[in-house]
């Protein structure tokens, strides 16, 4: 559990934006893997069992917290940002990335980036640096820090819809539901 | 707008106006926000690796542990509902119940006068044995339980290398005593747990309902209430009495295997027992972890791969032989 927590909670947090949800959507993925321990096949990939898990759960989150956000003016910043993480969440390049392909792609895109803009890369994903930190710590301008960085992000979207291509249709995306065994 | 500016947005380090900027941009065409999604994806895909706060990490699947541990013993407590009506129905049943049966019953009746009876059950079996006088002994792997007829020498008494759980039968006037390796523990009626197996560090003696009294080497007498448990180090000769609050010793009763805050080395022993199987550690740093659990016990490979899941393990299997290695 140990190891899943940490990249499950990032990934949860990543869409969610906020700590206390992404821990009660953990808590759900666990405990429903645990209900569910007997009925996992020897053969069942659980990395895709429990991406699939975390990115529904979620999914499920977000609609339930937007209904609560939907007439508060106040909170307008809040709704639109779930709303691009729904969307984000719906993109069916999501659907491959639970194979470990995805990732393996990912590490491979970042480690064929050029020294330094890899190195920026990590110092913000993986350390979890502000760009001006980094900009401090490398003795680079944030301009330098920002553009390495927008390279990398870009340069790794491209290789993911390179590699796992599939056309993006938000309508039909946004009325579609999820479902795990 | 330029990718700068996304990205800044994405990273949540964009200012009021970048953000402003980028919900322009995004508001007129699907194919920019899908843009967006890609990148946002990008994003969060790179960062899985990202370091969570460890105390918060571990705060929360203490918490998770915690529920499911709640959940296990609710579903014990259904369990233990159903096998009571089934016991009632089946009162003269001779054996059963626990699942596997696998034991030898060598009456020595005939080669001598004293009537031995002995019960050896075999690593990998498990077997309930209904006594002459009404009382019932869960026996667990590798454990091995020998009597003299009680009508004949008119005495209740038992033997134990390994591990029991016994229900005595009510009976005032024929105390039931059961002999483990240094300890006698002696009862009216009552159900009770005896982990005495050759080679184990401690003995332990856990009651569950009624009374007894143990007598240990030292000649003193300890007298356990429900709940209590009582375990005496054979090496140290030292023994302790504490309150016990959950049902640990008595678990594999159920069919579970559980553990609260042991080295893998004392739970190696029990899935060696359990399963027939033998167990190697691949390097040192594996048995210095401290495990609690408690799991199902009905096949080798889902007890396995729990343990590797839940924890710090990886784990090769050859045949009878399992090696553990830390991760």
């Amino acid at each position: 559990m140990d190891c899943w927590y940490s990249r499950l909670f990032n990934f949860a947090n990543g869409y969610l934006n906020n700590v206390e949800n992404a821990k009660e959507v953990l808590q759900d993925v666990f405990l429903k893997l645990w209900d569910n321990r007997q009925n996992l096949e020897e053969n069942t990939n659980l990395n895709a069992y429990l991406y699939t898990l975390t990115r529904n759960r979620c999914i499920d989150l977000i609609r339930r917290e937007r209904l609560m956000l939907q007439f508060r003016n106040d909170k307008k910043e809040e709704y639109l940002r779930l709303t691009e993480s729904f969307d984000a969440l719906s993109d069916p390049i999501l659907d491959n990335l639970f194979a470990n392909e995805i990732q393996d792609e990912i590490h491979r895109t970042v480690a064929r980036l050029p020294e330094q803009c890899r190195k920026v890369f990590i110092l913000s994903r993986t350390d979890g640096l502000k760009n001006i930190e980094i900009s401090k710590s490398l003795h680079l301008s944030e301009k330098t820090v920002e553009s390495h960085l927008t390279k990398a992000l870009k340069t790794i979207k491209l290789a993911l819809e390179q590699r796992f291509p599939g056309s993006l249709n938000l309508m039909l995306i946004l009325t579609r539901t999820f479902s795990v065994r | 707008m330029t990718d700068e500016v996304l990205y800044k947005y994405i990273s949540d380090q964009a200012s009021a106006d970048e953000t402003l900027e980028v919900r322009e941009w995004t508001k007129s065409s699907d194919e920019r926000k899908s843009e967006l999604a890609r990148l946002m994806n990008a994003w969060i895909l790179s960062g899985l690796d990202h370091v969570v706060d460890p105390k918060l990490k571990n705060q929360e699947i203490e918490r998770i542990w915690n529920i499911i541990r709640q959940i296990t013993i609710k579903e014990q407590k259904k369990a233990f509902r159903i096998r009571f009506i089934r016991y009632a129905a089946a009162i003269l049943l001779l054996i059963s119940l626990s699942g596997t049966i696998g034991y030898f019953v060598s009456n020595l009746s005939s080669m001598s006068n004293s009537e031995i009876t002995e019960i050896i059950v075999p690593k990998g079996q498990r077997s309930t044995v209904l006594l002459p006088d009404g009382s019932t002994v869960q026996l667990n792997s590798d454990s091995h339980l020998s009597f003299s007829s009680f009508s004949k020498t008119g005495k209740r008494k038992v033997y134990l290398i390994g591990e029991g759980f016994f229900n005595v039968a009510h009976d005032k006037a024929h105390p039931f005593v059961v002999e483990a390796t240094d300890l006698q523990v002696e009862v009216l009626g009552t159900s009770f747990n005896i982990s005495s197996y050759p080679g184990d560090k401690l003995i332990t003696t856990y009651l569950q309902s009624g009374k007894v009294k143990i007598s240990d080497n030292s000649k003193n007498d300890v007298f356990l209430n429900p709940n209590e448990a009582y375990s005496y180090n054979t090496i140290t000769h030292k023994s302790v009495k504490e309150k016990i609050d959950d049902q640990r010793f008595s678990d594999w009763t159920k069919g579970l295997l559980t553990i609260d805050g042991e080295k893998i080395g004392e739970f190696a022993k029990k899935l060696e027992r359990r399963f027939d199987i033998q167990i190697e550690f691949g390097d040192e740093l594996v048995k210095q972890h401290l495990y609690t659990g408690s799991i199902k016990d009905q096949d080798l490979i889902t007890v396995l791969n729990a343990l590797e899941f839940a924890s710090s393990i990886k784990y090769e299997r050859i045949g009878t032989r399992v090696i553990f290695y830390s991760k």
